[in-house]
């Protein structure tokens, strides 16, 4: 027993060593969007500001200090083990609960959904981290649950996740934020998937899913506009004024750039207002009118290494937890990736969703930017002597 | 082992998601290539199409001035407050303090602010520049101050019809706005800017400017103060004797320069919406009618050019005399009388007139009456000439002659009368008469009075004759009454009865009484007709000498003292 804990502590001393080790490559990729970001917001905010501002420089900056606080929770956050993450799971799905309760009891709508908290200081966006809570929560649910073993995904651990989640997205579709819950459906899916369970069981969650949209049709949750949506999608030209604009003049801006842009803030169709939301929701169409393909081929590019980074660090992560923590990141990125960029380009439709790192934001940015922490984290104790760890887990 | 199993499972169906996110993205970048390089074309057009507008930029109109510069017709810049409801944040709110501030209907501004499928809409017009420039500090938002050009008229109803009056998009519809539009109007500037999605046009950013080019400023001949001194006797005698209209002319006999061009009742170009269409007429050059006695002036001065007559010769009169079908009677007179061609006229006799007529013959009254422009446009520079009637003599019956002799079965207008009479002021050329003095451009003339081309008429001596008989109306005739004291007044009377409402013979106690005349005799610089239409009251008082020879008189005085002093 004294040997035992002994040699842990010599484990200990060699995580240490393994704390500055970084995954460079995503790292970097990190830090060169979120610039990226910044410099297309400036681009996109400088010449028509929203709301009532003077400064043209504002939204840059407060992005700025957002990736600012951001990389410091990231590198902050490499001092703790993510491993204490699992521990504490429950009162981090407890803290998720009251958040996106309290929202919806004191929070303020904007642009429909009842989605923010005015905390005198700042305004923050409880289901921006909740992405983050709930990935964690769904983590330690599906490495460990009592009565099954780490390593096997069965009936236990599949109920209390889906239970987990489904309370979740319940509560945002409240909101109502119709994009938010799809990205965490689908990044439950996902983690679900890479857990290795039962084919059968994505089975019985599409039915209960297809079942539980029905019902929502039916008892008026889900409304006719929101099928309209999908509507537009086959025919965009029918719908230039109504809820095709978005998308109609995203592609006008997009197209309009042709292969190499009309050049940094000379993007007419965001510049004089045409594309709505162009700083939050619609960054990408700026990137498409002013950089071009290429530019927008570069913003995808360093995002497919950002999600590749992801799902690498999960397949080399040295437990479960890590490795679907690390996963669900990537899921909750790549999610938003695809419908958002698929939106301005009309093959998804036109729902709310942010895209990570480009997209004007705080609670956005500094979440993702604590999931990509965790992700680092996990990455940085990768090497830990898999017998060791195996003890560590089953002896506490 | 069983976790390591597990683990390299978890691996596959990892990379199994990467590879169908590598598909997904791909079908991203399959869908930018469509619309950033197959379609690009299409999306850029459309987006070039809905971000650029063509805007004119409107010209300032000219002035138009009278002699003197006094403005009778200038620009001002007006203020407009509206909004766009797209913009406006707080319709509740801004709605009520908009109201109070221009004195609005609250609800009612409420309910335009809040109509957000418009881009535009008028809140009010005519904003004081004070109250525009209090709205403008708010700097609420969605509403917005437009200066907009409006024609006004700071002499209202002074020498309006010939003035004119512009539509609300600003095109001359009538008198010198009309006829001088397109030196008014200047050439509007183009400018193709961006707009945003509210249609905000960007500063800064355009493509294509043009500068807009100001109108000329147009300087008429006519004098303001003699015009009001016309329409006021005008006024004033219509309404003392009830008539329908009232009309005078003053112009220079030598150069035809028109300085009143008056008549009554009139309109208020600045409300022209709010008067009959009728009014809008130049009475002056547009008003025909038979001219009654003062024709007669034509009549002699024919004959003695033709050397028919002379006018010592005389002639033994009938009280009235039979032409073709027709009885031409004197008025007054019931017995025989001797009369020199001088006296003819002097007395107005009806009988000497006709007598004089006949001995000219059809042909020669006719050519005459031709060259003194008679049945032709004058080319005056004004909208709405009439050219009136006179028949060719070969169409005309027996009696035709002896109506024209005395001015019947002929219509002018009363400028071709004055024009004919100028003729004896002027030592016998016509002259084409002006209301245009010059057009200047920024300061530059661009366009002057033109002479005309003066062509003559009767030769000196007959004018010299004429005007000697119209000089002895006046001192010791039937034109007394428009004799100024110290003036040598030349002038002619005329009472017409108006022809039949149905066209046949003519109406007793419905007359033109006309007057007239030219001053100084020895050297005439005012000519000056004075036509009022239907003045009502006994038979003894209604005729040119009574009603039309006063206000000849007061217009003539006036004139020449404005004339030697300035």
């Amino acid at each position: 027993m004294v040997e035992f804990k002994k040699d842990l502590r010599i484990q200990e001393k060699k995580e240490k060593k393994l704390r500055i080790k970084f995954d460079f490559i995503l790292l970097s990729s990190v830090i060169l969007i979120s610039l990226f970001g910044i410099l297309m917001i400036y681009s996109a905010t400088r010449f028509s500001l929203p709301g009532e501002v003077d400064d043209p420089q504002y939204y840059m900056k407060r992005q700025a200090l957002f990736f600012g606080i951001g990389l410091a929770l990231l590198l902050l956050t490499q001092l703790i083990d993510y491993r204490k993450l699992k521990k504490y799971w429950l009162l981090i799905f407890g803290v998720n609960i009251v958040f996106l309760i309290s929202v919806l009891l004191f929070g303020y709508e904007v642009h429909g959904s009842k989605s923010w908290l005015d905390l005198k200081f700042t305004s923050v966006q409880p289901s921006e981290f909740s992405k983050i809570f709930m990935v964690i929560s769904v983590a330690a649910v599906l490495s460990r649950w009592r009565g099954e073993k780490e390593s096997k995904t069965g009936f236990k651990k599949v109920f209390f996740s889906l239970l987990i989640s489904f309370i979740t997205i319940i509560l945002i579709m409240l909101e109502p934020d119709y994009g938010t819950s799809l990205i965490f459906f689908l990044t439950y899916i996902g983690m679900l998937f890479i857990s290795g369970a039962n084919f059968l069981y994505f089975l019985g969650i599409l039915i209960l899913t297809l079942g539980g949209l029905v019902f929502g049709f039916k008892i008026g949750l889900i409304k006719q506009y929101h099928l309209d949506r999908l509507l537009v999608l086959i025919k965009p030209e029918v719908e230039k004024e109504g809820i095709g604009y978005n998308l109609f003049q995203s592609k006008l801006a997009i197209g309009s750039g042709e292969l190499w842009g009309k050049g940094l803030f000379l993007g007419k169709q965001t510049n004089l207002n045409y594309v709505p939301e162009h700083h939050t929701d619609f960054i990408f169409s700026v990137i498409g009118e002013e950089l071009g393909f290429f530019g927008a081929l570069l913003a995808i590019i360093l995002l497919t290494i950002i999600i590749w980074r992801c799902f690498y660090v999960s397949s080399v992560a040295s437990d479960r937890f890590g490795s679907l923590v690390s996963g669900g990141v990537g899921f909750i990125i790549l999610s938003q990736v695809f419908i958002n960029i698929g939106m301005t380009i009309g093959i998804m439709p036109i729902i709310g969703v942010p895209l990570p790192f480009l997209s004007y934001g705080g609670s956005n940015l500094i979440s993702v930017f604590l999931g990509i922490g965790i992700v680092e984290n996990v990455y940085a104790r990768r090497e830990m002597r898999r017998d060791y760890e195996i003890a560590y887990q089953e002896f506490y | 082992m069983i976790r390591e199993n597990n683990l390299k499972s978890n691996r596959k169906r990892i990379y199994f998601l990467f590879f169908l996110f590598l598909v997904a993205f791909g079908l991203v970048i399959y869908r930018l290539i469509s619309i950033q390089y197959i379609y690009a074309a299409k999306y850029k057009n459309y987006a070039e199409y809905q971000q650029k507008d063509e805007f004119i930029i409107n010209s300032k109109r000219g002035k138009i001035l009278d002699r003197n510069r006094v403005e009778l017709a200038i620009s001002l810049i007006e203020r407009t407050v509206y909004a766009n409801p797209k913009l406006v944040e707080d319709p509740e709110r801004e709605a009520e303090i908009l109201a109070e501030m221009l004195d609005l209907d609250a609800d009612e501004v409420r309910e335009k602010l809040e109509n957000r499928d418009l881009g535009f809409v008028y809140l009010k017009r005519k904003v004081s520049a004070e109250k525009a420039e209090a709205v403008g500090e708010l700097n609420l938002p969605g509403i917005y101050i437009q200066n907009e050009a409006e024609r006004y008229y700071p002499q209202g109803t002074l020498a309006a019809s010939v003035v004119g009056f512009v539509g609300l998009d600003g095109n001359g519809l009538s008198g010198v706005e009309l006829e001088y539009e397109k030196f008014l109007r200047g050439i509007d500037g183009k400018m193709v800017a961006e707009k945003d999605v509210f249609g905000n046009i960007i500063p800064g950013r355009e493509d294509v400017y043009i500068a807009p080019v100001d109108g000329a400023d147009v300087i008429l001949t006519i004098d303001s103060q003699i015009q009001y001194i016309a329409e006021k006797q005008l006024e004033e005698t219509v309404k003392k004797y009830n008539a329908l209209r009232g009309i005078a002319i003053v112009m220079n006999p030598r150069t035809g320069e028109i300085y009143s061009m008056a008549s009554y009742p009139g309109f208020d170009p600045n409300y022209y919406e709010e008067y009959q269409p009728e009014l809008y007429k130049i009475q002056g050059i547009s008003f025909t009618y038979e001219p009654g006695s003062t024709f007669k002036i034509v009549n002699v001065a024919s004959a003695l050019e033709g050397g028919y007559v002379e006018s010592d010769w005389e002639f033994n009169l009938p009280p009235s005399i039979k032409v073709g079908d027709k009885v031409i009677k004197e008025i007054f007179r019931t017995y025989n009388i001797n009369y020199s061609v001088k006296e003819i006229i002097q007395h107005s006799s009806n009988v000497g007139a006709v007598t004089i007529a006949l001995r000219m013959g059809e042909k020669a009254f006719w050519e005459s009456m031709k060259k003194f422009g008679f049945g032709e446009l004058t080319g005056i520079d004004l909208p709405g000439e009439e050219r009136g009637i006179l028949h060719n003599y070969k169409t005309w019956p027996a009696s035709m002659i002896g109506a024209l002799a005395i001015g019947q079965s002929i219509s002018v207008t009363p400028i071709q009368l004055l024009r004919a009479v100028c003729c004896v002021a002027n030592g016998g050329y016509l002259v084409t008469p002006r209301i245009i003095k010059e057009i200047r451009l920024g300061g530059n003339v661009i366009s002057s009075l033109e002479g005309g081309d003066f062509k003559e008429v009767i030769s000196k001596e007959t004018s010299e004759k004429v005007k000697e008989m119209m000089l002895a109306v006046v001192e010791d005739g039937t034109g007394t009454k428009a004799s100024i004291e110290g003036i040598k007044v030349c002038g002619k009377t005329g009472t017409a009865e108006k022809v039949n409402s149905n066209g046949i013979g003519y109406d007793e106690g419905r007359v033109i009484t006309s007057f007239i005349g030219f001053a100084p005799y020895e050297d005439p610089v005012i000519a000056t007709i004075v036509v009022i239409d239907e003045p009502q009251g006994s038979e003894n008082e209604i005729w040119g000498g009574t009603v039309a020879a006063p206000v000849f008189r007061e217009i003539t005085k006036f004139a020449l003292s404005r004339l030697n002093n300035s």
